[in-house]
């Protein structure tokens, strides 16, 4: 065949109509009254009408209202202004089945002109189930949501007892132990001469266990409230938390003769002032606990910087802690020495771990047995 | 008058603590009557003088009122509010004198107008040293509203 003999126009024909024909999306022409000239068997399917039931008919048939009444308008609008509404890319618009259904399509026109006429071609695809799938995620989005407040409304539940149970904790617990511990002492001090040395020895076990149990309780109270107790940043000087620190264990460095250094000037981190006091009281009382009896203990308390953040050291010439021990001491509960020996509750360290953690920092020890501990923590440096 | 007279109100459920309170009044010389109620409703029938408190020779008005915030009835807090609010006795000091160290308790205490917020030692050498400091500070040095 040769390209312009009627029947290689006849050929192309025949093969433009085999592929609109058989287009999975559905085409629709019209003219410039919107006059529908050509509509495939895919818009068949999405419409519901036959070709021979709406060819010759306006467009506005497959379209629901306001569209409806206005398509008229939008292309004479166009034709007499060239201002689009529609014609471009596609865009999500609705359709109206034959049935009277709506239907969620998207739409894209071209514009072409024949022998002085102004057509158009729309290429119309279903995306019911892609709308479908979209009402499927905002469904399960709305589910998740719901959800997540329900599980948050929990959680809020769950953390309302505990702060009930820590307030229980610290008044009806200590109740009786003031109890314990005030009336054993009373029969120490006003009928002492009437008991004899077990049984005054025996009163003095209550009153120190009962001293004890309230550290313990005390030292919980603080652990819970860490993790409770909002924590806003500040800057946060470390030398006077450090000098605070060491007045507050002035007795404990006199009796022990201890020898203590800062290096001063200490950095400015950024942290929250009570939780890095307890921390830096920690170390401190610490470093001043685990020495080898007999010894004055020696301390030193120096900082390092490591680039945005700063570290403090506390070092000391204790007993130091073996490898092995070392990772599990910053757990609650975690004792290396019988209560005779150091005595301890085992959480403060567990309590500096919690509280350098909320400050989103790190805390660690470098140590060996015999050779002292160096425990750190480190913060992002205040500006 | 001598401050020894003035009289304070102890409201505390707590028997074991009435005792050891009483008990540290007496070690550190305070000699002030003092007035024990056990729970929230009977703090204000003591301070309004109803019932069986209306007898004012035997149930004096306080210089001083020790409050506990959990209490039986009516919460320490309530009894506090309720004082602040009594145009005749709204300005007696009060001092909280509670096991609870919760920063809301403590806060709210301020807020309603406590002019002191004191936690229990458990130690009773540390509770004698507070009270003693409470005798000093609220009876002996401190200028009271008429």
């Amino acid at each position: 065949m040769v390209d312009g003999t009627p029947e290689a126009l006849q050929h192309t024909e025949a093969q433009y109509r085999a592929v609109v024909e058989t287009a999975t999306e559905g085409i629709v022409v019209i003219d410039h009254r919107g006059r529908v000239l050509a509509f495939n068997r895919a818009a068949e399917a999405i419409f519901g009408y036959t070709a021979t039931e709406v060819i010759g008919q306006n467009v506005r048939l497959l379209m629901p209202e306001p569209d409806r009444s206005c398509h008229d308008q939008y292309l004479t609008n166009y034709l007499a202004t060239g201002v689009r509404h529609i014609i471009g890319i596609g865009r999500e618009v609705q359709g109206r089945r034959k049935d009277g259904s709506l239907i969620p399509i998207e739409l894209a026109i071209a514009e072409w002109s024949h022998g002085g006429g102004r057509f158009f071609t729309g290429i119309i695809r279903d995306i019911t189930s892609r709308k479908e799938a979209e009402e499927q995620i905002r469904r399960l989005t709305e589910d998740l949501e719901g959800r997540v407040a329900e599980r948050t409304q929990q959680l809020q539940a769950v953390n309302a007892e505990l702060q009930a149970f820590a307030y229980s904790v610290a008044h009806d617990l200590r109740a009786p132990l003031r109890a314990m511990q005030g009336f054993s002492k009373a029969l120490l001090e006003d009928y002492g001469d009437a008991l004899d040395d077990l049984g005054r020895d025996y009163a003095g076990r209550i009153v120190s266990s009962a001293a004890r149990l309230d550290e313990l309780i005390q030292d919980l109270l603080i652990y819970s409230r860490i993790g409770r107790d909002e924590t806003r940043r500040e800057a946060v000087p470390l030398s006077p938390l450090v000098s605070d620190s060491l007045q507050l264990f002035s007795g404990t460095i006199d009796k022990t003769r201890a020898v203590v250094e800062v290096d001063e000037p200490l950095p400015t981190v950024i942290g929250h002032r009570t939780l890095l006091a307890q921390v830096v009281n920690n170390f401190i009382s610490n470093a001043l606990k685990f020495v080898a009896p007999g010894m004055a203990p020696r301390v030193r308390v120096y900082a390092e910087n490591r680039g945005a953040h700063e570290r403090l050291w506390v070092e000391d010439s204790g007993i130091g802690i073996a490898p092995e021990h070392q990772a599990r001491i910053f757990d609650i509960f975690q004792r290396l020495h019988g209560q005779a020996v150091y005595g301890g509750t085992g959480i403060g360290l567990a309590i500096a771990r919690k509280a350098i953690e909320r400050l989103d920092g790190r805390i660690g020890i470098e140590s060996a047995p015999g050779q002292g501990s160096r425990f750190w923590f480190e913060l992002e440096r205040a500006p | 008058m001598d401050p020894s007279n003035l009289p304070i109100l102890l409201v505390e459920d707590d028997p074991n603590d009435q005792v050891l309170i009483r008990r540290a009044f007496a070690k550190a010389k305070l000699m002030n009557p003092l007035h024990i109620v056990d729970d929230g409703d009977a703090a204000v029938a003591y301070l309004s003088g109803e019932g069986v408190f209306a007898d004012r020779a035997a149930h004096p008005l306080p210089t001083l009122v020790l409050l506990d915030l959990k209490l039986p009835r009516r919460s320490g807090l309530e009894v506090l509010e309720w004082l602040r609010r009594n145009p005749q006795i709204r300005r007696i000091p009060v001092v909280v004198l509670t096991s609870s160290q919760d920063s809301a308790d403590i806060d709210r205490a301020y807020d309603l107008g406590a002019n002191s917020y004191l936690v229990k030692p458990v130690d009773f050498d540390g509770l004698l040293a507070l009270l003693r400091t409470v005798g000093l500070y609220w009876i002996v040095m401190n200028q009271n509203p008429t």
